[in-house]
C-alpha cells in the first residue's frame, strides 16, 4: 500500500472529510469500472457504487490497511451486488440473464455493436465465474488474492477462471467476434 | 483420455497467460493446439480492451454520499451512547437498591451524605481538567 494512501486512510478514520473525499476520488474509477463490468447496466451500477461507498464510509473504522483500499471497495461491491442478486433472483436462468443484459446494453444507447455483444457475453456468464474472470482479467489479481476476496479455495478460483475463459472464447466465436479476428490473422 | 489431456493443456495455457504459471511441459502432439489456443487468448484480450474505452458514464456525487455516511454514523453513535448511558444508569440504581436492601437504611443515609460532600469536589476537579484540555486544544 502506498504511503500516501495510508496517510489518507488514517486521516479519514479521524473524521477528516477532505481526506476521505480524496481517498474515494482516487479509487472510484476502479470501483465503477468493476461494477459496470459485473452488471453491464449503468443505472444498476450507479446504485451499487453508491451503496458500496456508503457502506465503506460507515465501516471505515473496521478497514485494516493490509490490502489496498480499492480491493476493500471491490470486496464490499461484490457483497452488495450478491445481495442484490439474491433479492432480485436475477440468476434464475442463464438465458434470462443474457436477455436482460442485452436489453440493458441496448438501453444504455451505446452504439458500438461489438462492445454490446462482448458486454452481453460477459453478463451471460453466471455470477461466480464472471466475478473471478473480471478480477483476474481486468484487475490482475492473483489466484490467492481472489480466493481471499471471495472466501473460496484457490483451486475453485482456478477452475472457475478456466471455465469462464473457455466459455467466453466459445461464445464470442459463436457470435462471430473472435472468428473475424482469426480470419484477419 | 486425449480430450482430458487437451483440456489440461488448455488450462495450463490459461494459467501461463495470466501469469500464474511460468513454465510447463507440453507434449509434442498438443503443442500446435496450445499455440492456437494462446492466440485465441491474445485475441480475446484485444477484443476485451473495448470495455475499458466505454462505460464510464456513471455519475456519483461523492460529497453527497460522504455527508449521508457521516449522518448515519453520527445517528448510530448517538443510539449507542444513549443505550450505554441507560445501561450504566440502570446498573448503578439496581446496585444501590440491592445494597440498601442488604445493608439497611444506614447505608442509604451514609452514602447520601458521602455523595453530597464528595460530589461538588469531583465536579470542580472535572471542570479544571476540562478547562486545561480546552486550553491545550
Amino acid at each position: 500500500m502506498r504511503l500516501d494512501e495510508l496517510r489518507l486512510i488514517n486521516e479519514a478514520k479521524r473524521g477528516n472529510k477532505e481526506a476521505l473525499t480524496r481517498l474515494i476520488e482516487e479509487n472510484i474509477d476502479i470501483l465503477i469500472g468493476f461494477v459496470f463490468k459485473m452488471t453491464g447496466d449503468s443505472h444498476l451500477s450507479q446504485d451499487i457504487v453508491q451503496e458500496t461507498l456508503l457502506k465503506a464510509i460507515i465501516n471505515l473504522d473496521k478497514f485494516l490497511p493490509k490490502a489496498k483500499f480499492s480491493t476493500w471497495l471491490i470486496k464490499i461491491a461484490i457483497n452488495v451486488y450478491r445481495d442484490y442478486l439474491k433479492k432480485n433472483k436475477k440468476e434464475s436462468s442463464l438465458e434470462e440473464s443474457l436477455k436482460a443484459s442485452e436489453q440493458s446494453v441496448e438501453e444504455s444507447a451505446i452504439s458500438n455493436h461489438e462492445y454490446s455483444q462482448i458486454l452481453a457475453t460477459i453478463q451471460s456468464l453466471p455470477y461466480k465465474f464472471r466475478v473471478v474472470f473480471i478480477l483476474k482479467h481486468f484487475y490482475g489479481y492473483k489466484y490467492n488474492e481472489i480466493a481471499k476476496i471471495l472466501h473460496c479455495p484457490v483451486g475453485t478460483v482456478r477452475s472457475r477462471l478456466h471455465y469462464a475463459v473457455k466459455f467466453l472464447i466459445d461464445e464470442l466465436k459463436r457470435k462471430g467476434i473472435l472468428d473475424n479476428e482469426d480470419k484477419k490473422i | 483420455m486425449k480430450i482430458k489431456k487437451y483440456e489440461k493443456t488448455r488450462n495450463y495455457v490459461i494459467d501461463r497467460f495470466y501469469g500464474e504459471l511460468k513454465y510447463f511441459d507440453i507434449e509434442e502432439e498438443y503443442k500446435r493446439q496450445a499455440n492456437q489456443f494462446e492466440e485465441k487468448l491474445d485475441n480475446l484480450k484485444t477484443k476485451l480492451e473495448v470495455l475499458e474505452k466505454y462505460g464510464r458514464q456513471i455519475q456519483v456525487d461523492v460529497e453527497d454520499i460522504i455527508e449521508k455516511g457521516f449522518q448515519i454514523k453520527n445517528a448510530r453513535r448517538g443510539i449507542i451512547e444513549t443505550v450505554t448511558f441507560s445501561l450504566i444508569a440502570i446498573s448503578i440504581l439496581t446496585l444501590y437498591i440491592f445494597l440498601t436492601n442488604a445493608l439497611g437504611v444506614k447505608f442509604l443515609v451514609a452514602s447520601q451524605l458521602t455523595l453530597s460532600i464528595l460530589l461538588p469536589w469531583v465536579v470542580v476537579l472535572f471542570s479544571v481538567i476540562a478547562k486545561r484540555k480546552g486550553e491545550i486544544i
